[in-house]
């Protein structure tokens, strides 16, 4: 390969960084466009200010994403944007699972746990 | 299975990230210490070491970008603990990209000048993957 003086190799490089960075934008707009029809929506993370909250983020990730998806919105599991239910009727379902359906967690995650997580989910909102 | 595909690309991520931010590690550490060495054949020795390392970190962001993408469902900034990764992860891309091809098209023996201005840039290439990899670490583990 030929090889450049400094100032020229300075140049080469600015242009080599913006054609990648053009390269991940273009290929983010497609990826884009082939997820625009599906059920799953192209979301972002929600902003989880709260301390409570980013703790029940944490354990989402931990717990739950296998089956909600990392953005919530439902793979395996149902959707969790917008929940009707009560607090109360969240953190049963958390601690007592759904037969044949969802695993209790009961055992697994203490009180302060299950109150944080149904705290973040109270943040998801579509 | 979308969920096991989630699981599958958050770890992906996790995994890819660090080949980029070893790497970038690396090659500052070798060619900062090939520029302080007095003896001309070590300090070659120690910046052939930097410069592989430094290709080897930018063919690999590739895969950390790519992956992060598939994570993140193509979200390119986000919100929260989101966008401050992502606020340090593009720099740093552009950056280590940006060095890697200023290293492989610039003359083999660069002034010493030239070098130094390179060190300086790449030291804030590390301090943003950093900043990057521990917001990201923030963001998928927390304590």
């Amino acid at each position: 390969m030929k090889k450049l003086g400094e100032g020229r190799a300075f140049v080469v490089a600015l242009l080599v960084s913006c054609v990648s960075l053009l390269t991940i934008l273009g290929v983010t707009f497609v990826l884009r466009s082939l997820l625009a029809g599906k059920q799953s929506q192209v979301t972002e993370l929600r902003d989880v200010n709260d301390e409570v909250a980013s703790h029940g983020r944490r354990i989402f990730v931990k717990h739950c994403v296998e089956c909600h998806g990392y953005d919530a919105r439902g793979e395996e599991g149902s959707d969790l944007h917008n929940l009707r239910t009560g607090d109360a009727l969240i953190r049963q379902v958390i601690t007592g699972g759904i037969k044949g359906v969802m695993p209790a967690y009961g055992k697994v995650l203490n009180d302060t746990d299950v109150q944080a997580l149904t705290l973040y989910l109270r943040t998801l909102h579509s | 299975m979308m969920g096991i595909s989630s699981i599958f690309w958050t770890q992906a991520h996790g995994a890819a990230t660090h080949f980029p931010i070893a790497f970038l590690f690396g090659a500052a550490l070798f060619d900062a210490i090939g520029f302080f060495l007095p003896d001309p054949s070590k300090q070659r020795s120690f910046q052939a070491t930097g410069y592989w390392l430094l290709i080897l970190s930018g063919l690999s962001s590739f895969g950390a970008v790519f992956s992060g993408l598939a994570v993140s469902r193509s979200s390119l900034g986000g919100t929260g603990s989101l966008l401050q990764h992502h606020l340090f992860a593009w720099p740093a891309f552009a950056l280590i990209v940006g060095l890697t091809s200023w290293r492989v098209v610039v003359v083999s023996t660069p002034s010493r000048r030239a070098f130094a201005v390179y060190l300086s840039v790449l030291a804030i290439t590390c301090a943003l993957i950093g900043a990057a990899g521990w917001s990201g670490g923030e963001l998928l583990i927390g304590h």
